[in-house]
């Protein structure tokens, strides 16, 4: 993986250094709340619903083992002995206190971490395809690209105060498991025909309470073009972009005001105009971080398949879920599920960390990823050692065997911790990983996405869900609505509201009359549950789920 | 328009250093056990409430000071009106562990 350079390492120790001296000035009063709450922002403290909260960024989702033992230690040290995996394949403490947060800092500071840029209307973290760099269908390594995008953009002064949060996320492969196009720009890296890398560039795409795909804004676009081009389209995006009403802010809201093509050609005026002369040394920045990529890389020599023909029917079925496709054979990626049965999804303690972290050292090259889904990956596991790191996983309790399945839910903190929540999604999900585990031991569902948010700002994903859940506040009540045929991969879709919501003790047997009408109607097994819905529509499953209640 | 205050309610902020959820008691001190806290009764005494809230802001002491509308009913026991300040009052659903003590997702 990327390492700091003397650069990058003197820049996250100044920064831990400044953010010292600004909690120091708000203790003794030299600072106000209001003079040091975009300080702390700025820097990832949030004051949530009980507590602070911080939030840690995680380059393109991608740890090495001394940085999540850090993070471990951190969990135990100076939190309740916790984190929880965010959706943008971050990761939260949500109990730290505002005195420990300098010391907090110095100690990612010294692992090559930092939690600036988690906050405020600016570049947040980049995130990217889990499987970089080893997936099997991968055209193009994304992480040089998205460790440049973090360059370009960190405290990049003219995106610092943008009219609202900006997200990107980069893709390399034939399947996109980054949810690239519901990003305000996604791309996603191709070869064109000489093998070169070359971008395809989408804007405009995002959940909250305006959902949106992101639409085609520029193929093939080539590496020396790709930083000059993106500054242009922020810097329209920063011109026009509203800055009257926040839930108009984001680029989805100028592009479809604008049109598409008028936005188009209001970047390539603006990119006209520009001096790109300091763009010109992007290329070799790009060389270099992709040649440091490389040579981090553990020697893969290909070997043979794991025989399964003896193993355990515990360890069959997590390979047979878990286990996805290497680009060297012989070798898996192996992706560990956070979401155990009745579990709360992301959250992973100090304890389960400094394991993980161990078995990353024992079998996986001292390297994992964080997904989008809050779920980890093993990168660089020999398949021959598969027993093993099932065994190390059993032990901590995260040998869950249900990757892709419904059970596999995306869930925001909810009204459980976040102070913008209208409804818990927690208990929700820990409700429904009950009972659909035990429907997929069963029924053979096949693969399913569902995923919980509690308020419409959509963190828990549920607009890009086969099964969306909605938490809301009616009348002081929680009430939860179901969305349908949303997906979040290359075929990116909105789902739809189902009809009028639910009390939260309904939710289960809602979901289960959905996954009942999904298996009567799908064409058969190999029919995934938003092609069923996009063929068959929502009338059958609006029926099935108030009618036939 | 500004919201008509609470008639009864108490005041509520976050502790600065620590982040602790707090509540303004009768005896002129934060306490972080709504059981102790001063309850308002009627506006003229909210209002009091708010300009301590206040103070004890610009003091750097609280951040966030805000009054939590309590249920009408005679009870002593202060119960939160409102979805959201119910849910801040119980803290999280899932019991939180003690630091390294526990596995998160243990059966």
């Amino acid at each position: 993986m990327y390492a700091y350079d003397t650069h990058d390492q003197a820049f996250v120790e100044d920064r831990a250094r400044e953010f010292r001296d600004q909690v120091e000035r708000r203790l003794t009063g030299q600072l106000s709340e209001e003079e040091f709450r975009p300080l702390r922002l700025q820097n990832g403290l949030y004051l949530q619903l009980h507590a602070y909260m911080l939030r840690i960024a995680i380059p393109y989702g991608e740890l090495n083992s001394t940085q999540l033992r850090k993070l471990g230690y951190i969990a135990d040290t100076y939190d309740k002995g916790y984190g929880h995996f965010t959706t943008r394949q971050n990761i939260q403490f949500n109990w730290p206190k505002l005195v420990d947060t300098p010391d907090i800092l110095d100690h990612l500071a010294s692992v090559q971490m930092h939690a600036i840029q988690t906050s405020g209307n600016c570049i947040r973290n980049v995130t990217s395809d889990p499987f970089a760099g080893v997936a099997a269908d991968e055209f193009v390594d994304p992480r040089p690209v998205s460790e440049l995008l973090r360059q370009w953009s960190m405290l990049h002064p003219e995106f610092a105060f943008l009219p609202r949060k900006f997200k990107f996320a980069v893709t390399g492969a034939a399947e996109d498991r980054a949810a690239m196009k519901f990003h305000d720009i996604g791309i996603w890296a191709k070869t064109d025909d000489s093998g070169h890398p070359v971008f395809d560039l989408y804007v405009g795409g995002g959940q909250g309470r305006t959902p949106r795909v992101a639409k085609p804004f520029e193929p093939a676009v080539a590496l020396p073009d790709l930083l000059p081009l993106l500054d242009a389209m922020l810097r329209v995006y920063n011109l026009h972009g509203r800055r009257d009403n926040k839930y108009k802010a984001r680029i989805k809201i100028l592009v479809e005001e604008l049109g598409l093509e008028n936005y188009r050609d209001e970047v390539r005026a603006e990119l006209a105009g520009m001096d790109t002369a300091p763009f010109q040394s992007a290329v070799d920045e790009y060389e270099r971080i992709h040649a440091q990529f490389e040579a981090a890389q553990p020697v893969m020599e290909p070997g043979e398949s794991l025989d399964l023909s003896t193993a355990s029917a515990s360890l069959q079925a997590w390979v047979g879920q878990n286990v996805a496709a290497h680009r060297v054979p012989g070798w898996a990626v192996v992706q560990i599920s956070v979401k155990p049965k009745g579990g709360i999804p992301g959250d992973v303690t100090g304890t389960q960390m400094l394991a993980l972290a161990d078995l990353a050292d024992a079998f996986s090259a001292g390297e994992l990823r964080i997904t989008h889904r809050q779920n980890v990956v093993f990168p660089y596991v020999r398949a021959g050692d598969l027993p093993g790191l099932f065994k190390g996983l059993q032990d901590i309790g995260l040998a869950e065997d249900n990757i892709g399945e419904a059970s596999d839910i995306i869930a925001c903190p909810g009204l459980d911790y976040c102070g913008l929540a209208t409804a818990r999604s927690i208990p929700v999900a820990q409700e429904l990983s009950t009972m659909l585990r035990a429907r997929e031991a069963t029924d053979a569902l096949g693969p399913i996405s569902l995923n919980i948010s509690g308020c419409i700002n959509a963190c828990g994903h549920h607009h890009a869900a086969n099964i969306g859940i909605l938490g809301l506040n009616k009348a002081e009540k929680e009430n939860y609505q179901i969305t349908l045929g949303g997906r979040s991969d290359e075929n990116a879709t909105v789902g739809e509201v189902l009809g009028p919501g639910f009390d939260r003790d309904q939710v289960p047997a809602a979901i289960g009359r959905v996954l009942d009408t999904y298996l009567s109607l799908r064409s058969g097994a190999d029919e995934r549950f938003p092609d069923t819905y996009a063929r068959v529509g929502k009338a059958p499953f609006k029926e099935a789920v108030y009618v036939g209640a | 328009m500004a919201n008509a205050l609470p008639t009864r309610a108490v005041l509520t902020a976050n502790d600065v250093r620590s982040g602790d959820i707090v509540f303004w008691s009768a005896d002129g001190s934060w306490t972080t056990d709504i059981n102790n806290a001063l309850i308002s009764q009627g506006t003229e005494t909210a209002e009091t409430l708010l300009s301590r809230g206040q103070a004890e802001e610009a003091a750097n002491r609280v951040v966030g000071t805000y009054l939590v509308a309590l249920r009408p009913e005679d009870s002593a026991e202060p119960v939160p009106l409102k979805l959201r300040e119910i849910r801040r009052l119980a803290g999280p659903s899932v019991p939180v562990p003690a630091a390294g003590t526990e596995t998160r997702h243990a059966a």
